[in-house]
């Protein structure tokens, strides 16, 4: 019983690090920009699924989709895994996702194109902010 | 092979990587900066409400290839010419490893125009069913009423398991040719199978068209004019 509870608390204890340590990832990156860009890449690339042959032969039009929804997952990811590169990420994202729009229907049904230039906007303007006044007092260096 | 004795294995720097997240949370505040996000945002936004007006008054060609989504399509009279038809199955996915196979008609127009045009598409965005409205040209109403408003789509490829349509009328046809040789107005249509049941007609016109549709592949342009696109919640018919 002893040990039951104890595992118990074990679970819980490495829960709250896992969640914590997911906070700390998220306060790193430009994270809801990334996830919009993944989103919206997915929207427009979902809309495309066929098998390949079918792909090749339709040309631009059945490319468009795997290309444009693809590259905005892969800028996305890039947001999350590498930061640093987050200005050109965040602008190639804006223009895949507004070049989706003419190329692959209408963007994704107009979601794709929206959730695209929403995240990538957001990964291109993310940054250091100057800290909270009010915080700065209560909690130090938060 | 030996090893290098430096190389540091991969857990250790996964476990370095988290380390380093985590002390990196602890220096300053970041967060998205609105004001420059808008510096993109905003005319991004504003080069797509551009596209989307050149693309209403038939400037700008769209681009269209959904694929095993279930949609509806409607139109009031499509005039065809190169059109070419046959039967075979898809497979559609159903959550099983093989997909679901299912008797369809793959039909394509070398080129096609649309009296008005008026498609929906059914989808669930986290457990929320919305619909997908796009009307172009003149509105579905039943009426032939041609005008100026005519959408015009080169090489539409249109896979469906039920057409209706209230009149129709085919000349120039060929019955019963292969199916893998198929062709619509010179192009093959692809996807047939060796020996199978296909047609071939030059002047297609198919008046109060209604298709439940799985695929479409326009590989050549369309123009829409009178464009309208909207996003409804619920589930809302044509």
């Amino acid at each position: 019983m002893v040990t039951v509870t104890a595992r118990a608390v074990d679970a819980a204890k490495s829960c709250a690090a896992a969640l914590r340590w997911f906070t700390a990832f998220r306060r790193t990156r430009p994270f809801w920009g990334g996830l919009w860009m993944v989103l919206g890449g997915w929207a427009v690339m979902s809309l495309t699924f066929a098998p390949i042959a079918v792909v090749l032969t339709a040309g631009f039009a059945g490319i468009s989709g795997y290309l444009l929804g693809g590259g905005l997952i892969l800028f996305g990811l890039c947001a999350w895994f590498a930061p640093r590169g987050r200005h050109l990420v965040g602008f190639l994202g804006v223009l895949f996702a507004v070049a989706s729009l003419v190329g692959s229907n209408l963007g994704g049904f107009l979601v794709g194109m929206l959730l695209g230039v929403l995240g990538g906007a957001m990964t291109f303007g993310w940054g250091p902010k100057r800290p909270r006044e009010s915080t700065v007092d209560s909690e130090g260096a938060a | 092979m030996p090893r290098l004795p430096q190389r540091t294995p991969p857990w250790a720097r996964l476990r370095n990587w988290a380390g380093e997240v985590r002390d990196a949370a602890a220096t300053g505040r970041r967060g998205t900066r609105w004001s420059r996000a808008s510096l993109v945002a905003v005319p991004a936004l504003g080069v797509a409400s551009a596209l989307g007006v050149a693309m209403a008054q038939g400037v700008v060609a769209a681009n269209f290839f959904v694929s095993g989504q279930p949609f509806t399509l409607r139109s009031d009279q499509v005039n065809g010419s190169g059109f070419a038809a046959f039967l075979h199955s898809r497979q559609l996915a159903d959550g099983s490893a093989a997909g679901k196979g299912e008797a369809m008609a793959r039909a394509g127009f070398q080129s096609a125009r649309l009296d008005g045009l008026c498609a929906v598409i059914h989808q669930t965005i986290l457990g929320l069913p919305y619909t997908l409205e796009l009307n172009a040209g003149s509105p579905v109403d039943g009426k032939a009423d041609g005008g100026p408003d005519v959408i015009d789509a080169y090489n539409l490829i249109l896979e469906a398991n039920a057409v209706q349509g209230a009149q129709s009328q085919f000349s120039e046809m060929v019955l019963g040719k292969t199916a893998h040789q198929v062709q619509m107005g010179g192009q093959p249509l692809e996807g047939g199978t060796v020996g199978a049941f296909g047609l071939e007609a030059g002047v297609v016109r198919v008046t109060g068209l209604r298709a439940d549709a799985f695929t479409a592949e326009i590989s050549g342009n369309i123009t829409l004019p009178k464009l309208a696109l909207g996003i409804v919640p619920g589930t809302v018919e044509c």
